[in-house]
């Protein structure tokens, strides 16, 4: 089945000004967390926040509304946010912990709640789980030399990057796209064999691919996140249109299209690897 | 060096925080640091927060001993895992795990907590007052209703303190350690068979032995005696067992303060010198663990480990103990182990033998 188990698909967008304006796309991420915190479902939030360096994001525990603001928008380098959890769990004191992540964070939690070894009284504090579509993610190096060798734009003065229709594009001191293509190389080679482009064992998931600027796609998957999604749209945060409404190539099938092509890229890459001898963990594809 | 608080906090799993804080402190006073503030104050917290659960623990351990109506029991048990988890809870914030705690370091404690994460220390101490009352009014009742002979345990060996809480160690300094002396267990015990079966060392204060704990730390520095044993002789080891249930409320509102003194804002941690020590000066970390003085000393060179030794809680009090047994019918001997220890083999396992080495009684906890 395309995209994994799930209980609700729908295209949404936040309604909240002051979340729009900061959010990478629907500002899904960062209302259901806004939601969640104010009806005590969650305490504090993992999140990649900014930091003293431009586009490094570090993973911080949010624990208000604004924090989780000021941590809105895609990084398109990797954040160990399951890194902060045990802070979380420790001297934040949180007793329900959501964890925002790339769908490889995601099996990282999931792991943890199913045998936490070394993970005390810290795996029954996640109280909920929200995956980030996610096809490839670069290194900190690599995407300093994508955005300033092959964008040549500076990267402090980048304010947001953005990666669709098969552009990588920039918007700073100029507004630049590269083809998609370009940036491959620079990818962190364990993406080559993750085979989860929608976070498929998040309670909720969510990504701008397969639908407008402005919107996100966004999946319920377990009734956690589906109950806390219907009191949401219940309580007028989003506006919510059915994914039928974009028809091929758009919609889900674009959505589809690409979870396939990256499915099908790990199990090739596997298989490479295999074919060479290299070790590969069993089962990492599927 | 850093190793040192993490290798030694490994000695036990129930109070590893009072080793990883004397091994630190320790070293810290072989380099010559202090750390800031509320480094200390977050440290100490940390160390009632062990004592907040172990004091129970340990009441889990006697419970069988004292409290035969089944109901009963089963409802001490409940509240003493309660304020088990409260207490566990509190180590697990301010040290980073309740079992082996990463944030006491050198220098002080690794990260400060959230003012959120204090707020919900002060609430659970809050919440632990009522079911540590009932629970305390409930074994000091069962105590006294008791058949254990009113004198079991009754020594007259010396008592050593050097705080009601965390440890002092000008105090030990000044009073104990230069009258310390370390013999082998062989040449302490009056037949060297007995001495050969020990292991460990024989650690002695003026050539004699100790004991340690919330008895000497309750007489010393709480005004604990007679009036508080009613039946019991306040020299035994019933007293060692009423002086810890009434040790609990001094530790939960020396926690209180603590907590409410942290300013969770400031810095918790000095950075000790990479390469500091001078190889000569001996730190000395003494620590009041539940059940005893637990001593770390260290010298440090150039920022390794150049001597170390520790002298544990149970180490010092396990002379008296022995001694503590005498002149009672055996069958109460495990009740005085008990007292002191929930840990050494001993206070679940006794075996009796005659003079000619036949078993005469056998019996697990
Ligand atoms: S592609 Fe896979 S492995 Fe790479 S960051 Fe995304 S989820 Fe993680």
């Amino acid at each position: 089945m395309a995209f994994g188990k799930y209980k609700e698909v729908m295209a949404l967008k936040a309604k909240d000004a002051k979340v729009t304006g900061v959010a990478q796309d629907g500002g899904v991420v960062t209302s259901i967390l806004c939601y969640a915190l104010e009806q005590g479902v969650i305490d504090g939030a993992l999140l990649a926040a900014k930091s003293d360096t431009p586009w490094l994001p570090k993973p911080v525990v949010a624990t208000t509304k604004e924090e989780i603001i000021a941590a809105a928008g895609t990084k398109y380098t990797i954040s160990p946010n399951m890194s902060a959890i045990k802070s979380a769990a420790r001297e934040y004191a949180l007793d329900k912990i959501a964890i925002v992540g790339t769908p490889c964070q995601i099996y990282a939690a999931r792991k943890m709640q199913l045998y936490p070894f070394g993970a005390r009284h810290i795996a029954d504090k996640i109280a909920l789980t929200v995956g980030i579509f996610c096809t490839e993610n670069f290194s900190y190096a690599g995407l300093k030399t994508v955005i300033e060798d092959h964008c040549k734009v500076p990267i402090e003065s980048v304010t947001k990057m953005e990666i669709g229709k098969g552009k990588f594009s920039v918007k700073g001191a100029k507004d630049v796209a590269i083809p998609i293509k370009e940036t491959h190389k620079y990818e962190q080679d364990g993406c080559h064999v993750c085979s989860d482009l929608t976070a498929e064992f998040a309670d909720i998931s969510t990504g701008s691919i397969g639908t407008p600027d402005g919107w996100s796609t966004c999946f319920t998957r377990t009734t956690k996140g589906s109950d806390l999604m219907k009191k949401a749209l219940a309580a007028g945060l989003f506006e919510k249109k059915e994914m039928a409404e974009f028809a091929a190539p758009m919609g889900l099938a674009m959505l589809e299209k690409l979870e396939t092509g990256k499915k099908d890229k790990a199990k090739k890459t596997v298989a490479d690897r295999t074919a060479l001898g290299l070790f590969t963990t069993p089962g990492i594809v599927y | 060096m850093e190793f040192a608080p993490v290798a030694s906090s490994r000695f036990c799993g129930i109070c590893p925080i009072t080793h990883a804080s004397a091994s630190t402190d320790s070293i810290e006073r072989a380099l010559g640091i202090t750390p800031p503030k509320d480094g200390v104050v977050l440290k100490h917290l940390c160390n009632m927060g062990n004592k907040l659960h172990s004091h129970p623990l340990h009441q889990l351990l006697i419970l069988p001993d004292f409290a035969k109506d089944p109901n009963a029991a089963l409802a001490a048990t409940v509240r003493i895992q309660k304020m088990r988890k409260i207490g566990q809870n509190i180590v697990d914030i301010t040290g980073g795990e309740a079992i082996h705690a990463p944030n006491i370091r050198i220098g002080g404690m690794k990260t400060n907590i959230s003012e959120a994460a204090k707020r919900k220390i002060l609430e659970s101490l809050k919440a632990y007052e009522p079911i540590m009352k009932e629970n305390n009014e409930f074994l000091l009742k069962i105590f006294q209703a008791s058949d254990v002979p009113e004198k079991l345990g009754v020594h007259n060996n010396e008592l050593m303190a050097t705080d009601l809480h965390y440890g002092n160690a000008d105090l030990f300094e000044q009073e104990y350690f230069y009258r310390f002396s370390e013999v082998t267990p062989r040449s302490f015990y009056p037949k060297p068979e007995v001495g050969e079966e020990a292991c460990g060392t024989a650690p002695l204060i003026g050539g004699k032995a100790v004991e340690g704990g919330p008895k000497a730390r309750m007489t010393r520095f709480a005004g604990f005696g007679a009036k508080d044993c009613g039946k019991f002789d306040p020299k035994g080891a019933m007293a060692i067992n009423i002086a810890r249930v009434l040790e609990i409320p001094l530790t939960l509102q020396k926690a209180t303060e603590l907590a409410t003194q942290l300013d969770t804002t400031k810095p918790t941690m000095t950075k000790p010198p990479e390469a500091g020590g001078d190889g000569q000066r001996l730190g000395v970390g003494p620590q009041e663990a539940p059940r005893g003085v637990n001593v770390h000393v260290a010298k440090v060179k150039e920022g390794k480990i150049a001597y170390y030794n520790c002298l544990v809680a149970t180490t010092w009090n396990i002379l008296t103990i022995g001694k503590a047994c005498e002149g009672q019918h055996y069958k109460w001997a495990e009740h005085v182990v008990r007292a002191y220890d929930p840990c050494v083999s001993c206070s679940t396992h006794l075996i009796v033998v005659d003079e000619d080495g036949k078993l005469v009684a056998e019996d697990t906890i």
